[in-house]
């Protein structure tokens, strides 16, 4: 029984897909909203019972197939946030019509378990089965506007690519598993641990698995699909998709990686190292400095303001990646860290540039011209949203991308973090371009003006105050990130 | 003494920001004056406060004063700690003086003017906050932040090639916060104990750490001091970095170029002294001779390109760029007097060009232009304002001289005294410096005659004189000064202790 009440958040995700879907076939007419009501009350019983199973101690369970433990409970609340917002988010929207957004939410659902059972699975096939899931769904989301021929690319960009890379997890696997005759990763790591992978078959399977794993984090080699699907998708489904399907990525990352390819350092608490003879974080850092730089100059070129922000968190992963490679509890703290300023971050973007396109009814930078003037607040909110994205200060995002490239320059990979600052300087010029753009001309500009709408700058306030709160409490928020990690199981 | 003056005067202007972001928008005369005089008041308010902090410090000590500290992110030892002394002192007056002047400046500002005022408190704020922070990290954070307003200010209610001198303004800026960061980064790796507080790492020996690039060993200080050098130097237009300096002159309303040669220039020099001399004394005993060699061009190359300009803001850049060389051979004259003088010099070269600049701007608002000297064959535009509007004439004449370092105004004392200090150690390039300064009377004092003096020209009607409004904000600018001119006792009494406290870590 005790292994039930671990997964309570995760029940109470599916009893909310249920009731969702059975007001989907029950309700009309105005009734509809209340799948809204009843989604958001599930989540958020959900993330109340994710938050309280911090108290639980970390555990296996279900034949070892569940790592319960710090890393867990911090992404399930992530993913149970994340949810949340998107089903907020959704009120204003004008992409989504109002009769289609139950199935909307039941898609927002069903991936946001699948995520939660990707980031606590120690079984390869569930890790695998649960990617799946989210892609299968994020493919869904990705096509959801399926009257607008971008929406559609979008949507088979999304498949082709996740389909190749679930080919490419899948082998990737099957190479540890043929060695180790195990699926359990923690059983696997005591396999290695005692006689090492050759390094042939270490290094095909870490790249096929890294390959598979950089498109679900749109990292360097794989990172094609996420300006197309951002920009294609409808807004509020890109917002989830940016961050949701970008950390179910790393959730799994951290834990293969620290469990297949690192073991605990022995001189030093708190570190690790590399398992075997294989130099992965050498690659690791390359794909870092490529998607770093590959981003930026996108963004650069980009007219589009959505796929501006889909090639800043292409930058913004390589970023990331710095958090990973250092092998140690700062570097993954500060991971940690970013991804939740990234979570409000990136949800503000999104939920604001929506309403922008809705209300010009196109998102080329040039068409956003002189909004300041018509949506005061809401541009000002994106321009710190994406300063905060950027990692450029007053932002709690630099606290982030500070601790990110200090802990890539405390272990010596400098010119790596010379790279992470470079690209910071040229994200601010894309950044600036459309900044720019949105404040334009207002001498010249005459529009309607834009109605007041309460619901929408609450929602903004609400993503807005907790982001600056990040950056008031980054050393409480950076010791709770530490604290998941020290309780990785083994 | 734990006092909270700085967070005060640090943070009223925020508060103005969040009044000028949140006032309801209403059609009508009401609301406007409400944002402006809001906008003003907050500004006042932070300055009043400056003045306080300034009136109460005791002389006399090198100590840091009203001392606020607490941990922000205790991970990376990072603390939000400030406090101020004599070094930082006499910028915060500056920035206290010249802010609430820029407001009143733009009182009749039609397009956006809550945005503008919203910048220039962000503007007060963040400068106010990167001379006293006392923590590396937090003074970055500070002058990184004082990077964008500019770009906006600019963009928004620039001239024709706006949007391409801000893009400039905004890569130049953004490429020198990369270094300054870059420095920061390796600065707090190369401390052991990681740390970032400038009194921590002051004793942290910098000189004396490694590290390794490519399999190179590198000394830490002399890389970190040259990337510091370089991004605060693109920020503060010294030359070889002036380009972008002179479009943003070209483009930028009056106010915000006050704001930019005024304020942020002397605080990143400011920035500049502090740490070179507090982290890296080594390093900047063995780059005195550079720092020179560059003082005397920047004094040479912006004179020389000063007596070719036509237009008011373009000869206030050259002049602002050859100035700042000659701050930069006080502040490497390693001499109490050129110190002191370096560090006055700032104050009263901040308030010249603050007026000189507001100058500019009032004749821009009134004849649409601000080219005073006809191209060739033409006929001169203006001249004879003197009889029209004898009150600018006799303010614009006292800005004039005070640049020159007449005495009896702020920039004479400074002046003397980095002529004084460097002499003894660089007598050549002080002397190169000199002369070109007599450039610097010719081209100032021909530009007067041409406005000024003379037959009436086609345009002179249009400029009238000073309302009362112009007078309010430009009287205390001139008092301010002949003040730093006349009595300049107590503000030198505040800087000389601390650095002398300087100049015995160099030694």
């Amino acid at each position: 029984m005790r292994e039930f009440i671990y997964i309570l958040p995760e029940a109470f995700l599916a009893l909310t897909l249920a009731f969702v879907v059975v007001g989907e076939i029950t309700y009309h007419g105005e009734k509809t909203r209340l799948i809204t009501l009843t989604a958001l009350l599930g989540l958020g019983s959900a993330l109340i019972q994710a938050l309280i199973s911090f108290g639980y101690g970390s555990a296996q369970i279900f034949a070892k197939t569940l790592s319960m433990d710090g890393l867990t409970f911090f992404f399930r609340s992530f993913f149970i946030l994340l949810a949340m917002i998107s089903v907020l988010a959704l009120s204003n929207s004008k992409e989504l019509a109002r009769s289609r957004r139950t199935e909307y939410i039941a898609l927002l659902l069903a991936a946001t378990i699948a995520m939660s059972f990707a980031a606590s699975s120690a079984d390869l096939l569930l890790t695998f089965l649960s990617l799946q899931l989210v892609n299968i769904v994020s493919f869904f989301l990705a096509g959801y506007g399926k009257r607008s021929e971008q929406a559609n690319e979008a949507g088979i960009k999304h498949m082709i690519f996740s389909a190749i890379s679930g080919g490419l997890l899948i082998y990737g696997m099957v190479i540890i598993f043929g060695f180790s005759r195990s699926l359990n990763i923690y059983e696997i790591h005591n396999i290695i641990f005692e006689t090492a992978l050759n390094q042939r078959a270490a290094a095909v399977s870490f790249t096929l698995i890294f390959v598979a794993l950089s498109f679900q984090i749109g990292a360097f080699p794989m990172y094609f699909w996420a300006p197309d699907v951002l920009n294609g998708a409808p807004t509020p489904a890109a917002s989830f998709l940016a961050v949701g399907s970008r950390v179910s990525g790393f959730a799994v990352l951290i834990r293969i990686i620290f469990t297949l390819f690192a073991q605990p350092a022995a001189e030093a608490s708190g570190r690790w190292q590399v398992m075997g003879a294989l130099n992965w974080p050498s690659v690791l850092a390359l794909v870092s400095g490529l998607s770093m730089l590959i981003g930026v100059f996108l963004a650069l070129r980009q007219v589009s303001a959505k796929r501006m922000i889909a090639c800043l968190l292409i930058s913004q992963t390589g970023a990331l990646l710095m958090g990973l490679l250092v092998l140690d509890w700062v570097g993954v703290a500060a991971l940690l860290y970013n991804l939740v300023v990234e979570l409000f971050a990136v949800s503000g973007i999104f939920y604001i540039l929506s309403f922008l396109i809705n209300e010009v009814g196109s998102d080329r930078t040039t068409d956003l011209r002189g909004m300041l003037k018509w949506a005061a607040p809401e541009c000002i909110s994106l321009i710190l949203f994406i300063l905060c994205l950027i990692g450029v200060p007053p932002m709690p995002g630099f606290i982030g991308k500070f601790a990110l490239i200090g802990a890539a320059a405390g272990q010596g990979w400098t010119i790596l973090s010379a790279i992470a600052v470079v690209s910071m300087a040229i994200s601010t010029f894309a950044m600036s371009r459309l900044a720019f753009h949105l404040v334009g001309d207002f001498r010249s500009v005459s529009k309607n003006k834009i109605a007041f709408s309460f619901e929408r700058r609450s929602f903004m306030a609400l993503l807005l105050l907790p982001l600056l709160l990040t950056g008031v409490f980054a050393q409480q928020i950076l010791s709770w990130a530490a604290k998941s990690i020290v309780f990785i199981l083994w | 003494m734990n006092n909270h003056l700085i967070s005060l005067m640090v943070l009223l202007p925020l508060i103005g920001v969040i009044f000028q972001a949140f006032l309801p928008k209403r059609t009508g005369v009401s609301s406007e004056s409400l944002s402006r005089w809001a906008a003003l008041v907050t500004s006042l308010a932070g300055s009043i406060f400056g003045f306080i902090l300034i009136a109460t410090m005791s002389r006399q000590t090198p100590e840091l004063q009203a001392v606020e500290s607490f941990s922000w992110v205790g991970a990376y030892a990072i603390s939000y700690e400030v406090g101020i002394d004599g070094l930082s002192a006499l910028l915060v007056l500056l920035v206290a003086i010249v802010f609430p002047i820029l407001i009143a400046a733009e009182w009749n500002q039609k397009n956006g003017s809550r945005g503008m005022y919203a910048l220039f408190l962000i503007l007060q704020s963040t400068l106010a906050g990167a001379l006293c922070a006392q923590d590396l990290f937090l003074q970055f954070f500070f002058w990184a932040v004082s990077a964008l307003p500019f770009y906006f200010l600019v963009g928004i209610w620039g001239g024709e090639q706006r949007e391409n001198s801000a893009s400039r303004l905004i890569s130049v800026s953004s490429i020198g916060n990369a270094f300054v960061l870059a420095a920061l980064i390796l600065i707090y790796y190369a401390a052991d104990p990681h740390t970032f507080s400038l009194r921590e790492l002051a004793n942290s020996r910098l000189a004396e750490k490694n590290f390794e690039i490519f399999e190179h060993r590198l000394s830490v200080a002399p890389v970190a001091f040259g990337l510091l050098a370089a991004g605060l130097g693109l920020r503060t237009a010294v030359w070889p970095f002036h380009g972008w300096f002179t479009g943003v002159a070209k483009e930028a309303p009056a106010s915000v170029f006050v704001a930019l040669c005024g304020a942020t220039i002397p605080v990143g020099v400011y920035i500049f002294i502090r740490l070179a001399y507090s982290l890296f004394p080594e390093t900047l005993v063995a780059s005195v001779g550079w720092i020179i060699a560059v003082g005397v061009l920047n004094v040479a190359v912006g004179m020389v390109s000063a007596v070719a300009q036509r237009d008011l803001r373009l000869l206030l850049a050259f002049f602002c760029i050859s100035e700042m060389g000659f701050i930069l051979i006080g502040l490497a004259s390693l001499n109490p007097a050129g110190m002191v003088g370096a560090v006055y010099q700032q104050l009263s070269l901040g308030l010249g060009l603050a007026g000189f600049g507001l100058f500019s701007g009032i004749i821009t608002e009134r004849a649409g232009h601000s080219v005073f000297l006809p191209e060739d064959g033409e006929t001169s535009k203006f001249g004879g304002v003197a009889m029209r509007a004898p009150l600018i004439a006799v303010i614009a004449g006292a800005f004039t001289v005070s640049l020159l370092g007449f005495p009896g105004f702020g920039g004479f004392v400074g002046k003397t005294l980095v002529y004084l200090g460097s002499y003894p150690g660089y007598p050549v390039p002080l002397v190169i410096a000199i002369v070109t300064m007599l450039l610097a009377t010719y081209c100032l004092f021909t530009m007067y005659r041409q406005m000024f003096l003379g037959h009436a020209g086609a345009e002179s009607e249009k400029v009238l004189d000073l309302g009362i409004r112009e007078r309010s904000y430009l009287l205390p600018l001139v008092l301010a000064l002949l003040i730093c001119g006349i009595y300049p006792k107590p503000l030198l009494e505040l800087v000389r202790p601390t650095v002398l406290t300087l100049l015995s870590l160099v030694k």
